[in-house]
């Protein structure tokens, strides 16, 4: 088995650590204006796939190149190249520093604040599922609504919950 | 020549229509149900611009940063109250299934449940939902017969009254294909003619779905009040002193029938005009004497989903004073809950609830505030703080 590559270093960090990449983006994306940036370059990398055919879990995928893409920026600002020896894997299990987790706080309490304001079906297919891990059948059985019906809700208490935390960046850009 | 090129510009206006796709798409990764096929969809969808890159990247990282903020909400027991006793696995694919399940197993586990009933042991063993299904296909065969009658003995006056005991709904197709949904507790009286068909809702909550006729108006009496409808959904909730309206699809009128007569009269101040209403409106009719009744047009626009919840057996209270609550139960339950703490009563909870549940709603609020519930000397739940 030839040596793991820097690629497939990532690809395994993104499987089973999906959470500790997204987390790393969310920290990248938080401006707006990088934020668009780095999705152009996602975008950019993405398009350069001929065929999605070859890959295993696209979502992980999707992740692994975005999370790429902003590491090595992160490397270019400080004049460093990117696959050097401060690894992707290291910056995105970076832990918080104090200032970042008062914010942190700040944001759960806004998101909170944010779920008091979803109707009762709708709060209560969020919670279940994001609190209690419910499957959608589970949660459907519960609340008496169709599976449809609780995806909908579901994507209805993120797009509530997104809305909160654009405005809560805004006031902290 | 790849799609978009260097990325197909996008309007702000095309913003949300992005921003929900990419929820829904984080919504189906998240429930682990992407086959192939919608992988590669996904896949198209990400590569049609940075835009909807940006977007699924920021819902991603949104309905990461939810996951905290759920687990920080409120108390462990929060907003959803369920018999936890059952410790149930869905043994049926389907709401219904599961939820037979899950009701067997309780009343097994659950001694207390629904022993009110004395002599009626078997009915209680005999999920909700069963009953259900049974009415169903003995509604069916009703319907197929009244079809059958109603070709053949046209003119004839269909007079019939049907009562449901506590706790107990029916469904009901009527002879015109009509369909109504009985809720607890309730009687009403059907009379079909030539001229018009008319349901007298003597007491209770009937939810209809009326089928179009143009030549006969389909009119429901309840109290001094008279609702007609063309061709709609809407839930007519009668109480002691005023009657709720709710629609749902379409529209109804409602006007002043004082001596039961089938005559849309409007209300006192606009006597020409029957109140209007359309769909996702509620309106509430109280009786202000014996022959008058006064619309008042409160909470105007309906949640859609709360309206009428009690079709699916489940009952959706957003911040709604615990002694509305357990009236509520109360409507659908031998068993009994009663707060005699002015205080408490005026406690607000919000949450969706299982309408067969008592006990679940007690446990739900002890885990919740620490109220306890004890026995009194009629068999009643008195509610209370330690």
């Amino acid at each position: 088995m030839k040596s793991a590559t820097p690629e497939d270093r990532v690809s395994r960090l993104v499987e089973e650590s999906g959470e500790d990449v997204v987390r790393f983006l969310a920290r990248r994306l938080r401006n707006q204006a990088d934020a668009e940036d780095l999705s152009q370059e996602v975008y950019l990398r993405l398009m350069r796939l001929p065929d999605a055919g070859g890959i295993r879990n696209l979502r992980a995928y999707a992740l692994r190149v975005a999370a790429n893409a902003a590491h090595e920026w992160r490397m270019l600002a400080r004049n460093r190249l990117p696959h050097s020896s401060e690894g992707l894997e290291k910056e995105v299990s970076q832990a918080q520093g104090p200032a970042e987790t008062a914010l942190h706080e700040e944001q759960m309490r806004r998101l909170s604040a944010a779920l008091s304001t979803l109707s009762p079906v709708c709060r209560t297919a969020v919670l279940l599922h994001k609190r209690d891990g419910l499957t959608l059948d589970e949660i459907a059985c519960r609340v008496g609504y169709s599976v449809p019906m609780v995806r909908r809700y579901l994507a209805l208490g993120l797009l509530t919950c997104q809305e909160a935390l654009t405005r809560f960046d805004g006031e902290h850009a | 020549m790849s799609a978009g090129g260097e990325g197909a510009g996008v309007g702000p206006s095309e913003i949300p229509v992005i921003r929900e796709a990419a929820a829904n798409w984080v919504v189906l990764w998240s429930t682990g149900e992407v086959s192939p096929a919608m992988e590669m969809e996904f896949f198209e969808w990400l590569r049609r611009s940075p835009a909807h890159v940006k977007e699924y990247l920021q819902a991603e990282t949104a309905w990461l940063a939810m996951d905290g903020a759920a687990r920080a909400h409120g108390h462990a027991a929060e907003e959803v109250a369920w018999d936890t006793d059952a410790n149930v696995v869905p043994l049926l694919m389907g709401q219904r299934g599961a939820a037979v399940a899950s009701d067997s197993v309780a009343s097994v586990s659950e001694p207390g449940g629904r022993q009110g009933r004395d002599g009626q042991v078997d009915r209680d063993s005999k999920p909700a939902r069963d009953r259900w299904r049974v009415a169903g296909i003995a509604a069916s065969l009703v319907a197929l017969a009244g079809v059958i009658s109603v070709f053949w003995l046209t003119g004839r006056v269909d007079d019939r009254a049907y009562e449901t005991e506590v706790g107990e709904q029916r469904r009901i197709t009527l002879a015109d294909g009509s369909a109504m949904e009985i809720n607890t507790d309730s009687r009403i009286r059907v009379r079909f003619g030539k001229e018009s068909r008319d349901i007298y809702l003597d007491e209770g909550e009937v939810f209809f779905d009326v089928a179009k006729d143009v030549r006969r108006p389909f009119r429901v009496f309840s109290d001094t009040s008279v609702i007609r409808a063309i061709g709609t959904q809407f839930n007519v909730y009668r109480q002691k002193g005023q009657t709720e309206v709710t629609v749902l699809e379409g529209r109804v009128a409602i006007g002043n029938a004082p001596h039961g007569v089938a005559e849309l009269a409007g209300f006192p101040g606009a006597p020409s005009a029957p109140l209007e209403v359309s769909a996702g409106r509620k309106v509430i009719v109280e009786a202000a004497s014996k022959s008058d009744a006064v619309a008042i047009p409160r909470d105007a626009v309906v949640d859609s989903s709360t309206a009428a919840a009690w079709r699916r057996r489940r009952l959706i209270f957003d911040d709604a004073p615990l002694a509305d609550v357990v009236a509520e139960f109360n409507r659908y339950n031998v068993q009994h809950l009663a707060i005699e703490d002015p205080r408490l009563a005026a406690e607000r909870i919000s949450g969706v609830f299982d309408a067969d549940k008592p006990r679940a709603l007690v446990r739900f609020l002890a885990q919740q505030s620490g109220i306890v519930a004890r026995p009194s000397a009629d068999s009643r739940l008195i509610l209370a703080r330690p």
